[in-house]
C-alpha cells in the first residue's frame, strides 16, 4: 500500500473549495431551508429523492457549505450512493478509499476522510464492488455513524434515490431529518408518493427548480 | 394559458420538432417534384359553331359555349386518343415516361415506386387519363378561351396543345361540313324537280298553242298555262340561287376559317419550368399548418399528462408534507 500522506498534507494537495462546486443560489436556498430543519443543532441530515437527477448531491453539498459558513460547524459530507457516486468528480477528490472501504475495515476513518479547504470533510462512496446493499446493511448494524457523529458536528448524507435503488429506503432510515428533493415540473406526483410511503418517518420537501421557464417578457405580461 | 406556455418552454425541443419535421417533409416533397413545363394558347371564337344558346340561359358568350364543348370533348376517349396520337403525347407515354397526375404520384415516380413508374393500362387509356385531368380550359373573355397543358417535356406540352387545337378544329369542321353537304344535296334535288316542272309546263303551253293556233292574249286557258309555267320558272331560278349558296357554304366550311375560331396565341414552347416557386410556398404553408397542429396537440397532451409539482404551495395539498424551501432553476448540471 505504501506510505499514506498525512491529512494536513492532503488539505494542501486538494485546496478545492466546496462552495465552488455548487451554485450560490442553491446555497442560499439551503441556508433558508436549514433554519427550518434544526439549524446548527442537526446531527444527521439525509438528502434523498424519489428518482435520480433531482439534485440530491448538489443539495447535500450546499447543506454542508451552509453548516460551515452560517453556523461555523465542522460538517462531514458522506456519500452513500454507491451505484452512481459523483462527489469525487464534483469535488476533485479521490474516489477511494471511501465509505465502502471504511465499512469493510480496509481503512480507518482518518484514512477515509478527505478534508476540503473550507473545513468541510468528505467521505466518498468508494468501491462497493457490487455489494452496495450489503454495505448499507452493515452500516445499520455498526456504530460507524455514531463514531462519525462524535468526530464531526454534523453528518450530511448524500443518499441514493428511494425508488429504483434496493437500499435507498434502508439508507434513508439511518438519518433524521431526511430532506426529499423534488424536481419541480419533472417528478410525477405518483412517484413522489410512492417514495414517501416507503419511509417510516415523513421527510421534509425541498422543491428544486421552481423558477418559471417562461421568458421574462411573458412573465411581465402575466403579472400586469 | 400560462400552464401551456410553461409546458412549451419546458419541452421546447419536443414541441418544436414536429413543426420542423412537417415543414421539412412538405418542402422536401415539393422539391422532389419533377419540373413541369406549361404551354398555353388563346383561342378567339368569332361565331357559334357547334351549339346554340343553352335552354334557360338568357345569354351565353361564344367563349363560354365553346369552352364547354371543348371540356365535353376532353371527357371523351375517342377525342383524347386522337389528340394523343396526333401530337407527341402517345409516343411519349409509350416510351415509358409518365406525367404525374398529382403530388403523391409525382413523389412515387421520383422515388422509383413501381406503382407510379410502370405503365398502367394501355397507352390510349393513359392518354385519356392525362388529357382529361391535365388540360385546363378557362374562359377569359366573351370570345377568348385559354388552354393550358403542362408536361415534364416542353416539346410534349407544346405539341400536345397544338394537336388539341387542330383536332378541335377538325371536329367542328367535320360537323359543319356534314350540315353543308346535306343542304347542297337537298337543293340539288329541289333544282332537278323544279327543272322537270318547268319543262312540263312549257310543253303544256306549246301543246295548247299548237292545238289552238288562233288563241291569243284573250284566251283565258292559254294565259293560265303561261302563268303556271312562269311561276315554275321563277321557283327554279330561286332553287338555283339557293343551291349556289349551299355550295358556297360547303366550300367555305372546308377551309380552316370555317371552324369559327382562330388561335390568337398559338401554343408556345415553354423555356422554363412553371409553378415551382408557388408549389414550394404552398408546401411551406401546409407544413407550417400541419406542424403547428401537431405541436399544439403535443403541448396539450403534455400539459394534460403533467402531474408534477411546480410551486411550493402545491406540496402540502398534494403530499401533506412540509416544504422547507425552494431552489430556483439554475444553469448547472446537478448530481
Amino acid at each position: 500500500m505504501g506510505v499514506k500522506p498525512e491529512p494536513e498534507l492532503r488539505i494542501v494537495e486538494r485546496p478545492w473549495r466546496a462552495s465552488l462546486a455548487v451554485h450560490p443560489q442553491v446555497v442560499e436556498a439551503c441556508s433558508l431551508a436549514s433554519l427550518q430543519i434544526r439549524g446548527p443543532s442537526v446531527k444527521r441530515l439525509g438528502v434523498t429523492s424519489a428518482i435520480r437527477g433531482e439534485g440530491r448531491s448538489a443539495v447535500a453539498l450546499a447543506m454542508a457549505v451552509v453548516q460551515q459558513r452560517d453556523f461555523a460547524n465542522h460538517p462531514l459530507l458522506l456519500e452513500m450512493d454507491f451505484d452512481r457516486p459523483s462527489l469525487s468528480r464534483r469535488l476533485h477528490t479521490e474516489a477511494s478509499p471511501g465509505l465502502a472501504e471504511l465499512i469493510r475495515g480496509d481503512v480507518t476513518i482518518e484514512e477515509a476522510v478527505q478534508p476540503l479547504s473550507e473545513g468541510i470533510a468528505v467521505i466518498t462512496a468508494g468501491a462497493a464492488n457490487g455489494a452496495a446493499a450489503r454495505l448499507v446493511v452493515d452500516v445499520t448494524g455498526s456504530s460507524l455513524l455514531e463514531q462519525l457523529s462524535e468526530r464531526f458536528d454534523v453528518v450530511i448524507a448524500d443518499l441514493p434515490p428511494l425508488l429504483g435503488c434496493s437500499f435507498g429506503t434502508l439508507a434513508a432510515e439511518l438519518f433524521d431529518p431526511v430532506v426529499l428533493v423534488v424536481r419541480a415540473g419533472i417528478t410525477p406526483i405518483a412517484q413522489i408518493r410512492e417514495a414517501i410511503a416507503s419511509l417510516s418517518r415523513p421527510p421534509v420537501v425541498l422543491l428544486n427548480g421552481t423558477q418559471s421557464r417562461l421568458p421574462r417578457w411573458i412573465r411581465s405580461l402575466t403579472h400586469t | 394559458m400560462i400552464r401551456y406556455l410553461e409546458t412549451f418552454y419546458r419541452h421546447r425541443l419536443l414541441t418544436v420538432t414536429p413543426l420542423i419535421l412537417a415543414v421539412g417533409i412538405t418542402v422536401g416533397i415539393a422539391l422532389a417534384q419533377p419540373r413541369m413545363y406549361e404551354s398555353s394558347a388563346r383561342i378567339w371564337f368569332y361565331g357559334a359553331a357547334l351549339t346554340g344558346t343553352a335552354p334557360g340561359q338568357p345569354y351565353t358568350s361564344a367563349a363560354e359555349q365553346q369552352s364547354g364543348v371543348l371540356r365535353e370533348l376532353l371527357n371523351s376517349r375517342t377525342f383524347c386518343t386522337k389528340v394523343g396520337h396526333r401530337g407527341p403525347l402517345a409516343g411519349y407515354l409509350a416510351s415509358g415516361s409518365t406525367i404525374p397526375s398529382n403530388v403523391v404520384a409525382a413523389l412515387g415516380a421520383r422515388l422509383g415506386l413501381a406503382r407510379f413508374t410502370g405503365p398502367s393500362g394501355s397507352v390510349d387509356e393513359r392518354v385519356y387519363d392525362v388529357l382529361s385531368q391535365k388540360i385546363e380550359v378557362t374562359t377569359i373573355g366573351p370570345q377568348v378561351v385559354a388552354i393550358r397543358f403542362a408536361a415534364p417535356d416542353p416539346g410534349v406540352a407544346q405539341g400536345t396543345l397544338q394537336a388539341l387545337v387542330a383536332q378541335f378544329s377538325d371536329e367542328i369542321l367535320g360537323n359543319l361540313h356534314g350540315q353543308a353537304q346535306a343542304a347542297v344535296d337537298f337543293f340539288n334535288q329541289q333544282v332537278k324537280t323544279q327543272a322537270a316542272e318547268v319543262s312540263a309546263d312549257n310543253d303544256k303551253v306549246a301543246a295548247y298553242v299548237k292545238a289552238h293556233p288562233k288563241a291569243g292574249a284573250s284566251d283565258a286557258d292559254l294565259v293560265s298555262l303561261q302563268h303556271t309555267a312562269e311561276l315554275a320558272s321563277q321557283q327554279y331560278d330561286q332553287s338555283l340561287l339557293e343551291l349556289d349558296q349551299a355550295k358556297s357554304d360547303l366550300a367555305a366550311e372546308t377551309s380552316a376559317a370555317g371552324a369559327g375560331f382562330r388561335a390568337i396565341d398559338a401554343p408556345n414552347l415553354p423555356d422554363r419550368p412553371t409553378g415551382f416557386l408557388g408549389l414550394v410556398l404552398r408546401a411551406l404553408a401546409a407544413g407550417i399548418l400541419a406542424g403547428l397542429f401537431i405541436s399544439g396537440f403535443t403541448v396539450l397532451a403534455l400539459t394534460a399528462a403533467d402531474s408534477s409539482l411546480r410551486r411550493p404551495e402545491e406540496v402540502r395539498g398534494a403530499l401533506g408534507l412540509r416544504t422547507v424551501g425552494s431552489i430556483p432553476r439554475v444553469r448547472q448540471r446537478w448530481g
